[in-house]
C-alpha cells in the first residue's frame, strides 16, 4: 500500500528517509485512528504544511477505506480541487470506480472523465445505485444531500479543510458519522465579501470559522495529527515556510541537491539587465532571491515593478533555464507552464498579463494568491504584498497571502519588492479589534511572519 | 477598489468646492415620509435612552424623556407612548396585503412597510441594543412588563438585524445613504458625521465644502452618545430632577418635574431632526432606480413575516444557531452581489469603478453575426459580436460577461482579444439562441460586465438538526436575563474635571 | 515639488536620532530643552492610554516630539476653533467608578466571586492586598507602590502558595528614558503557579459579545502592556518572566446593570506589539538634541494671542518638524488633528481624503493637479502611472454625468 509518496529503490538516496518515515508514521497513525473509529461520530484531523502531499495522502487513504468496504464521500471546497482529486484517486487506485457528482456545466475535463471507472452520475443516481466512492464539491454534496438524499456514507473525507468554512461544513457533515479532515493551516482563511463578516466571530455559531475550527471548538478532544513533511519544498525553502507554521515542525522529503535549476546561458546580457541576471543566478543557486527596487511612492499596480518581473521571466527563458529533480532522469528545459507569478491584486495581475502576452509569454501563469492556493510550479516570482506600500494593513499583512506566494515552488522563488518594504515592519503594528473567544490576530500573526521572512531573505537581496 | 475614481473625486471637489454625485439615480427606497427616530443615550449607558424623538420626517417630532432613565419604572413609563406608537405604525403598515407571484407560487405580502430613518449607523446599533433589552424584559416581583414594550423591542431588534442586508431600506442610516450617493472630501472615518456630509453637499455660497464641514463638525451634536458638555448639562438637570422627585416613581410626578430635561433634549434633537429631513428631501428628488422596487419588495416580505411571527406570539433567539448563521451569511452574500450588480447595470455612474478595474468593458459594436456551433451533437444558432473598446482590455478567453441590457439573461463568452487602436477589439459569443432582444445593433455603444442580475438559484435550507460537529459536547448554560441589573441604584455621575485621570474610565 | 513633500523632510529629526539606544541617566540638558519646547503648553504624564494613542501616530514627527515633551495635545489648542472635543460624559465616568467600587465592596466580594468562577480557583479566602490606599496620589506614591509591587510579585511568584490578589499593582516602565508608571486593575497570583493580569471595563458584554470590538481590542492592549511590564519586573527580580500568563483577564458587566463577569483572552501577540511600541518611543535626550531651537508649542498654547496667530504658530512648528496626517488614526488619537487637517487642506495634500486616495497618487503633488489630470492634462514622467487611470476616470465620469463640469460650484 502506498503512503505519502512513491519511492523506487533506485531513487531512495534522493529522499530523506528519516523525514519520509516520520511522515509515513503519522499517516499510518491517522489511518489507524480513523479505521478504529469508523461508525462513531468522531473526526480525525490532519494539519499539513504546504506541499505535504495532502491530496496524495487523501487519495491513497480513500483507496484504503474502500478496500475495507466502506462507503466514502470525498469533498473539497472548489471545483478545481475536486477535479484534480478524481485524477489523483485514479492515479493511485487505477481499478477503483469513482462517481463524480457535479453542478451543471462543471463536468470533468475530458481526459479525466475518460479514465476507466470514472462516472458522472446525477446525485439521485449516485444514491440509487449506491456508488461507493462519490467525489464532489462541499456545496454540491450538501445540495445533493438535501435535494436528492445523497447520504448514508461511512466516512466523509474533506481535503483543504482549513479553507472550508463552518457554514459549508454544516450540511455536508450530515452525510457520514465519521470524518477525516485534512488541510493546510498556513494558507488563506475562509473569506466573505460582506461588510460585517466579523459579526459572529468568536461565537460558536460563526459560519466563517474553518471547518476544523468549529469541530475543535465543539469537540476539543479530537485528534489533530501534524504531518511533518513537505514534498514540494526542498530544504532551502523550508526555513522560510516555517515562518507560517509556528507550532508545526516539518522537514523536506527531498534531499539537498536533488532539485536543481540551471541557468545555462551566462549573464549579464547588458548593464541594464545586470541586476536581473544576478537575481536569476542567486535564485538558481540558493532557491531564493529578493530583488529590491529603490523605495518610492508607487501605485499598487506599479508599472516599473511589473516590467521588472516581465524582464525576470523573459531572461529566465532567454538564458535557457533547465530543471532537474527526483521525477526526471535528466535536466529538462523549463517551460512557460512551469512558471507562475503570484500577486495580491487583480490590477497587478491584469498589468502583468498584458506585459507577458506582449512579450510572447502567454503560457506563464499570473494570478492572485487566492487563486494560486494548492497549486505547484517549478519557479515562482512573488510580487511582495507590501511592495512600495507606505503603510501596513490587515490585507497586506495577512500571513496566508504571503504563505501561498512563497510555497508554490519546487525549484526557486524570486521575491520582488522595494528596499523600503522591510522598514515598514520596524514601525508598530496597527491597532486591532478584539473578539471574545477568538485568539488569532491576523495582523499580529502576519507581522511576525513577514518579519521572519525578510530576515531569512536578507542574504539573498539584490538591489535593482 | 477603484481608488482612481476616489482620487478623481477628491481632486475635483477640492477644485470646485462642493461635493459630487456618485450616482445618477437613487438606489434606496425612500418613503414619503419615512418615520424618523433620533435618540440620545445617557453617557456610558448602552441600554438607556435618555431621550427618544420620533415621528414622520418633515413634521414635528414627539419626544419621550424619562427624566431618570436608569429607574425602570420611570424609564418604561416614558417609553410606553413610543412603544405603543411604534407598534401601531408597524401593524398598520402590515395590514393591507398584495399578491406576489414567484414562479408557481403566489404569496400575500404587505403592500408597504414601515421605513425608519436614523441619522447614523451608531443609532442602528443603539436601537438594536434597546430592542435586545425590551424584547426580553422579565417580570419584576410578579409584575409583567408592558406588552407594548416587549413588542416594540421585538420590532426594533428585527429592524436592526435586517439593517445588515445590503440594499435594504427598512432601517436606513442616513450617513450611509448619503455616502453611497455622494462623493465628498471626507475620509471614510469622517463620513459617519451626517452634518459634515450634508455641509459638503450644499456649502453656503462662497464657502468651500471643506470649510463648511469643519464648521458643521464643530457645531454638530448628533448622538446617540452624548459629549461631555451635553452630559454636564444633563447631570445638573438630572440632579435637580432626582432631588425634586425625592424617590417618587409616579409618572405624573415625573412628568411635572421633567420639563427642563425635556427642553434640554428638545434643543438637542431639533437640529438633528431638521438635518435628517433636509437630507431625505434632497435624496427624494432624485429618481429611483428600477430595482429599488424589487429590493423593497424583499423588505416588505421580510417585514410581513416578522409582523405575522410577532402577532402569533413568536419569539426570537438572542443569538443565531449555526444553521441560522450559515443561512444568514449566504443570504447576505447573495444580496450584496445582487445589489452591486443592479446598481452598476442600471446606473452608468456606478459602472465606472468596474470599467476602471477591468471588470467591465465599454465600446462600439462593430458587427453582430449569427453563428452556428456544435453543442454536444447538434448545431445550434449562436451570435458572434465584435466590439471595439475605448481602452485596452485584459479579459481572459472564455470569461463570461453580460450586456447591461440583458444582465438578467445569458452571458457572452470572450473568444478573442486583440489590440486595436487605443483600445482592444474583442470577439464574444452569446451563450444562448440569438433572439433580437439579446442582440445589440452595429454601431451601438454598449457596456458588458462580469455583473449579472439573474436571480440566484434557490438555496435549500440546511437541516434543522445540527450535525454532531456543530453541537457542543456539553450544552451551553442558558443566558441570564438581560435586565437583571435594572434594580440596581444608578451610579453617581462624576465630572472628569474633578479627577486626575478621567481617561482610565473610558 | 509639492509643499507636502517638503514639509515632511525639512527639519525632520534624523531617524537615527529618534531611534538610538537608551541612556541610563536622564540628561538634564534634555530636560531644559524640552521645557523650552513645551513652553506654557499643558502637559500630561504618559500612561497606558497615551501610549496607545501614540501607537496610532508614531510615524508623525510632530506627534513624536509632543509625546516626548509630555505635551497634552488635547489642550494645547484650547479656546480655538481647532480644539477637539475629548472629554467623557460624567455618567460614563461615574459608571466606571461605580463598577470599580462594586468590585471592591464588602472585602472585594464581587471580585473574589468573579475570579473564582472565571479562573476555577477559590479566591473566597484569598488575601487581597490593596496597593491604592495609604499612598499619595503623586509621583512619590507611585514610585513606592511600584517598589512594593515588585517586591510582592517576586516574593509571591517564587513561592506560590494560596491565591493572592494585588489590587492596584503599579508597574514601572521607561518611556523614552523617563520613568512612567502603569496601574494594573488587578493582578491575580497563585493560579496554578501563574500570575494573571486583569483589567476592568464598565462597558457591557451582551450575549458573549462586547458592544464595541475596537474598545475590546484597546482593553486587551492595555492588559498586554501590564503583562509585558509584569514580565520585565519579574525578570529584574530574577524570577522567570514566563510566570506572568499570556492569558489576561477582562472583567466587565454583563447585560444591564453592573454585575461583573470574567473573560479570558490570549494577548501574546499584543504583548509583542507593545514591546515594539516601547522600542519605538524615542529617547527624550535624542529628541531634545535634534529639535531646532525655533520649535516650541508655547505660542500655540498662548490663550492671550488671537486665534490666527496661534494657528500660524502651529503651522510653522509642524512645517518645521513635519506632519504625517492619516484621518482615521489622527482624528481618534491626537488633539492636533483638526489643526493638522487644516494645514493639509491648505496644501492641497491628498492625505486629506485618507490613505487609499493618497496611495493612488504617487508623484502627483496636490489635489489641484489631480483635477487637471482628470481633465486629461498632459502628465509628467513622474505623474504618468497615476495620471492614466485618473484621466480615464475623468473621461468615464464625464461621459455618464454630462451635467457636471469641473469648476461648477454646485454639481447635480
Amino acid at each position: 500500500m502506498t503512503s505519502l509518496g512513491t519511492i523506487s529503490a533506485a531513487s531512495q538516496s534522493r529522499f530523506d528517509d528519516a523525514v519520509v518515515a516520520a511522515a509515513e508514521a503519522v499517516a499510518d497513525a491517522m489511518r489507524a485512528d480513523l479505521l478504529t473509529q469508523v461508525g462513531r461520530e468522531v473526526a480525525v484531523v490532519g494539519a499539513a504544511p504546504a506541499g505535504a502531499g495532502k491530496s496524495h495522502f487523501v487519495s491513497a487513504t480513500v483507496g484504503r477505506l474502500r478496500a475495507e468496504g466502506l462507503r466514502v464521500a470525498l469533498v473539497a471546497p472548489t471545483n478545481e480541487q475536486v477535479q484534480s482529486l478524481v485524477a489523483r484517486v485514479k492515479q493511485l487506485n487505477p481499478d477503483l470506480p469513482v462517481a463524480f457528482v457535479h453542478a451543471h456545466g462543471r463536468d470533468l475535463p475530458a481526459a479525466t472523465a475518460a479514465l476507466p471507472g470514472v462516472t458522472q452520475p446525477s446525485a439521485g443516481d449516485a444514491q440509487a445505485y449506491g456508488d461507493q466512492l462519490v467525489v464532489a464539491t462541499m456545496d454540491k454534496l450538501a445540495d445533493a444531500f438535501l435535494r436528492d438524499g445523497l447520504g448514508g456514507f461511512d466516512v466523509l473525507v474533506i481535503d483543504e479543510a482549513f479553507q472550508a468554512d463552518a457554514a459549508r461544513y454544516y450540511t455536508a457533515a450530515s452525510v457520514a458519522p465519521t470524518h477525516l479532515l485534512v488541510g493546510d493551516t498556513g494558507q488563506l482563511d475562509p473569506f466573505s465579501p460582506i461588510d460585517d463578516a466579523t459579526f459572529w466571530r468568536g461565537g460558536p455559531e460563526d459560519p466563517l470559522q474553518t471547518a476544523v475550527g468549529v469541530l475543535l471548538r465543539n469537540h476539543p478532544t479530537t485528534a489533530v495529527h501534524r504531518i511533518p513533511i513537505t514534498w514540494r519544498l526542498d530544504p532551502r525553502a523550508v526555513p522560510i515556510a516555517r515562518c507560517f507554521y509556528p507550532a508545526h515542525t516539518f522537514g523536506a522529503a527531498i534531499r539537498p541537491g536533488v532539485r536543481e535549476l540551471r541557468i545555462t546561458r551566462p549573464g549579464p546580457g547588458s548593464r541594464s539587465l545586470a541586476a536581473v541576471d544576478r537575481t536569476l543566478d542567486e535564485a538558481a543557486t540558493h532557491g531564493w532571491a529578493h530583488i529590491t527596487l529603490p523605495g518610492a511612492p508607487v501605485l499598487t499596480a506599479d508599472p516599473v515593478t511589473a516590467s521588472l518581473i516581465r524582464d525576470l521571466i523573459h531572461r529566465l527563458f532567454a538564458r535557457s533555464a533547465r530543471a532537474n529533480c527526483e521525477n526526471r532522469r535528466a535536466a529538462t528545459d523549463l517551460r512557460p507552464a512551469d512558471v507562475a507569478i503570484g500577486v495580491s491584486h487583480n490590477d497587478q495581475k491584469d498589468l502583468l498579463r498584458a506585459l507577458l502576452d506582449e512579450a510572447g509569454l502567454t503560457g506563464v501563469t499570473v494570478d492572485t494568491a487566492n487563486r494560486l492556493q494548492g497549486l505547484t510550479f517549478e519557479v515562482v516570482v512573488a510580487w511582495h504584498p507590501l511592495a512600495g506600500s507606505p503603510v501596513t494593513d490587515a490585507f497586506h499583512l495577512d500571513p496566508g497571502r504571503l504563505c501561498v506566494l512563497l510555497t508554490r515552488h519546487r525549484q526557486a522563488c524570486i521575491v520582488v519588492g522595494r528596499d523600503t518594504d522591510r522598514a515598514l515592519l520596524e514601525a508598530v503594528p496597527p491597532a486591532t479589534p478584539g473578539f471574545l473567544g477568538w485568539d488569532p490576530d491576523p495582523v499580529l500573526d502576519g507581522w511576525d511572519a513577514h518579519e521572519g521572512v525578510f530576515h531569512l531573505l536578507e542574504p539573498h537581496v539584490i538591489q535593482a | 477598489m477603484s481608488t482612481a475614481l476616489e482620487a478623481l473625486f477628491a481632486g475635483r471637489i477640492y477644485e470646485s468646492g462642493s461635493a459630487m454625485r456618485r450616482t445618477t439615480l437613487r438606489h434606496t427606497h425612500l418613503a414619503d415620509p419615512p418615520l424618523g427616530i433620533a435618540i440620545w443615550r445617557l453617557g456610558g449607558e448602552r441600554f438607556r435612552a435618555a431621550a427618544i424623538a420620533w415621528g414622520p420626517l418633515g413634521g414635528p417630532f414627539e419626544l419621550a424623556v424619562a427624566g431618570e432613565p436608569r429607574n425602570r419604572d420611570l424609564y418604561f413609563a416614558a417609553l410606553a407612548p413610543f412603544a405603543a406608537d411604534l407598534c401601531l405604525r408597524v401593524r398598520r403598515a402590515a395590514e393591507s396585503k398584495v399578491a406576489r407571484r414567484r414562479g408557481q407560487r403566489t404569496d400575500l405580502i404587505p403592500a408597504g412597510a414601515l421605513q425608519i430613518v436614523v441619522p447614523n449607523r451608531t443609532t442602528v446599533a443603539a436601537l438594536g441594543l434597546l430592542g435586545r433589552y425590551l424584547a426580553y424584559l422579565s417580570d419584576r416581583s410578579g409584575v409583567a412588563p408592558d406588552p407594548a414594550l416587549i413588542e416594540a423591542g421585538k420590532h426594533l431588534r428585527f429592524y436592526a438585524r435586517h439593517a445588515r442586508m445590503p440594499g435594504q431600506a427598512l432601517l436606513l442610516p442616513l450617513d450611509r445613504l448619503v455616502a453611497e450617493h455622494w462623493a465628498t472630501l471626507l475620509s471614510p472615518f469622517e463620513q459617519s458625521n451626517l452634518a459634515a456630509l450634508d455641509a459638503q453637499i450644499e456649502p453656503p455660497a462662497g464657502t468651500h465644502a471643506f470649510d463648511a464641514s469643519v464648521a458643521a463638525e464643530g457645531l454638530a451634536r448628533i448622538g446617540p452618545e452624548p459629549t461631555e458638555d451635553i452630559d454636564r448639562a444633563t447631570d445638573a438637570l438630572l440632579a435637580e430632577f432626582n432631588a425634586a422627585r425625592a424617590g417618587s416613581t409616579d409618572p405624573a410626578v415625573a412628568e411635572g418635574l421633567s420639563r427642563p430635561l425635556r427642553d434640554h433634549y428638545r434643543r438637542l434633537v431639533e437640529p438633528v431632526w431638521q438635518l435628517m429631513a433636509r437630507v431625505v428631501t434632497r435624496e427624494q428628488r432624485i429618481p429611483a432606480a428600477p430595482s429599488v422596487h424589487r429590493r423593497f419588495e424583499g423588505d416588505r416580505e421580510a417585514f410581513g413575516r416578522h409582523v405575522d411571527w410577532v402577532a402569533d406570539g413568536g419569539r426570537y433567539r438572542t443569538t443565531d444557531t449555526p444553521r441560522q448563521a450559515a443561512m444568514s451569511l449566504r443570504r447576505l452574500e447573495d444580496a450584496l452581489g445582487r445589489y452591486d450588480a443592479e446598481k452598476a447595470v442600471e446606473d452608468m455612474a456606478c459602472m465606472v469603478p468596474y470599467l476602471l478595474d477591468g471588470d467591465a468593458v465599454r465600446g462600439v459594436v462593430v458587427s453582430v453575426n449569427e453563428h452556428r456551433v456544435v453543442v454536444r451533437v447538434r448545431a445550434v444558432p449562436r451570435a458572434l459580436m465584435t466590439l471595439d473598446t475605448d481602452d485596452p482590455v485584459v479579459l481572459p478567453v472564455n470569461k463570461k460577461v453580460w450586456w447591461t441590457v440583458t444582465a438578467d439573461d445569458y452571458p457572452w463568452e470572450v473568444q478573442r482579444v486583440q489590440p486595436h487602436g487605443h483600445g482592444s477589439r474583442i470577439t464574444l459569443m452569446l451563450g444562448a439562441s440569438p433572439t433580437p432582444a439579446r442582440l445589440p445593433g452595429a454601431g451601438d455603444r454598449v457596456t458588458l460586465s462580469a455583473l449579472h442580475t439573474r436571480p440566484d438559484a434557490y438555496r435549500l435550507s440546511p437541516p434543522q438538526q445540527p450535525p454532531w460537529t456543530h453541537r457542543p459536547a456539553t450544552p451551553p448554560t442558558p443566558p441570564e436575563p438581560i435586565d437583571s441589573g435594572d434594580a440596581e441604584a444608578p451610579a453617581a455621575p462624576v465630572d472628569g474635571a474633578t479627577l486626575p485621570d478621567p481617561g482610565r474610565y473610558a | 515639488m509639492g509643499r507636502q513633500h517638503r514639509s515632511r523632510r525639512r527639519g525632520r529629526p534624523a531617524k537615527g536620532a529618534l531611534m538610538s539606544r537608551r541612556h541610563i541617566r536622564p540628561d538634564p540638558g534634555a530636560g531644559i530643552a524640552l521645557e523650552h519646547v513645551r513652553g506654557r503648553a499643558p502637559t500630561i504624564r504618559p500612561n497606558v492610554r497615551r501610549l496607545a494613542a501614540f501607537a496610532s501616530v508614531h510615524s508623525c514627527p510632530t506627534a513624536v516630539v509632543a509625546f516626548a515633551a509630555r505635551v497634552d495635545t488635547n489642550r494645547v489648542l484650547a479656546g480655538t476653533a481647532a480644539e477637539m472635543p475629548y472629554g467623557q460624559s460624567p455618567f460614563a465616568i461615574g459608571r466606571g467608578i461605580a463598577f470599580e467600587a462594586l468590585l471592591r465592596r464588602h472585602g472585594h466580594a464581587e471580585l473574589r466571586r468573579v475570579l473564582t468562577d472565571g479562573l476555577g480557583v477559590d479566591f473566597s479566602l484569598a488575601a487581597i492586598e490593596n496597593l491604592r490606599e495609604g499612598y499619595q496620589p503623586n509621583r512619590t506614591g507611585l514610585t513606592l507602590r511600584a517598589s512594593v509591587t515588585r517586591t510582592r510579585m517576586a516574593e509571591i511568584a517564587s513561592a506560590p502558595a494560596e491565591p493572592i490578589v494585588l489590587d492596584g499593582a503599579v508597574l514601572r516602565a521607561d518611556i523614552g528614558g523617563l520613568p512612567a508608571f502603569f496601574e494594573a486593575d488587578e493582578m491575580a497570583i497563585g493560579v496554578g503557579g501563574e500570575i494573571i493580569v486583569g483589567e476592568n471595563k464598565s462597558w457591557p458584554v451582551v450575549d458573549g459579545r462586547p458592544t464595541d470590538e475596537e474598545a475590546l481590542g484597546a482593553a486587551l492592549d492595555q492588559a498586554a502592556t501590564y503583562v509585558l511590564l509584569g514580565r520585565r519586573t519579574l525578570g529584574e527580580a530574577g524570577v522567570d518572566p514566563g510566570r506572568v500568563s499570556g492569558n489576561a483577564v477582562l472583567v466587565t458587566p454583563r447585560n444591564t446593570g453592573l454585575a461583573p463577569v470574567l473573560h479570558r483572552q490570549n494577548v501574546d501577540g499584543r504583548v509583542r506589539r507593545v514591546e515594539r511600541l516601547l522600542r519605538a518611543v524615542p529617547e527624550v535626550s535624542d529628541i531634545a538634541a535634534a529639535i531646532p531651537l525655533s520649535v516650541t508649542f508655547d505660542r500655540i498654547a498662548d490663550v492671550s494671542l488671537p486665534e490666527e496667530a496661534r494657528f500660524e504658530a502651529f503651522a510653522e512648528v509642524t512645517d518645521t518638524l513635519g506632519r504625517v496626517y492619516e484621518p482615521a488614526s489622527c482624528l481618534t488619537s491626537c488633539g492636533f488633528a483638526w489643526a493638522c487637517r487644516q494645514c493639509v487642506f491648505g496644501a492641497g495634500d491628498p492625505a486629506i481624503a485618507g490613505g487609499p486616495v493618497a496611495r493612488a497618487l504617487p508623484g502627483v503633488a496636490s489635489l489641484g493637479r489631480v483635477a487637471e489630470l482628470g481633465r486629461g492634462a498632459p502628465a509628467s514622467a513622474a505623474e504618468a502611472p497615476a495620471a492614466v487611470p485618473i484621466a480615464r476616470a475623468g473621461r468615464l465620469y464625464d461621459e455618464v454625468m454630462p451635467a457636471s463640469r469641473p469648476g461648477d460650484r454646485r454639481s447635480a
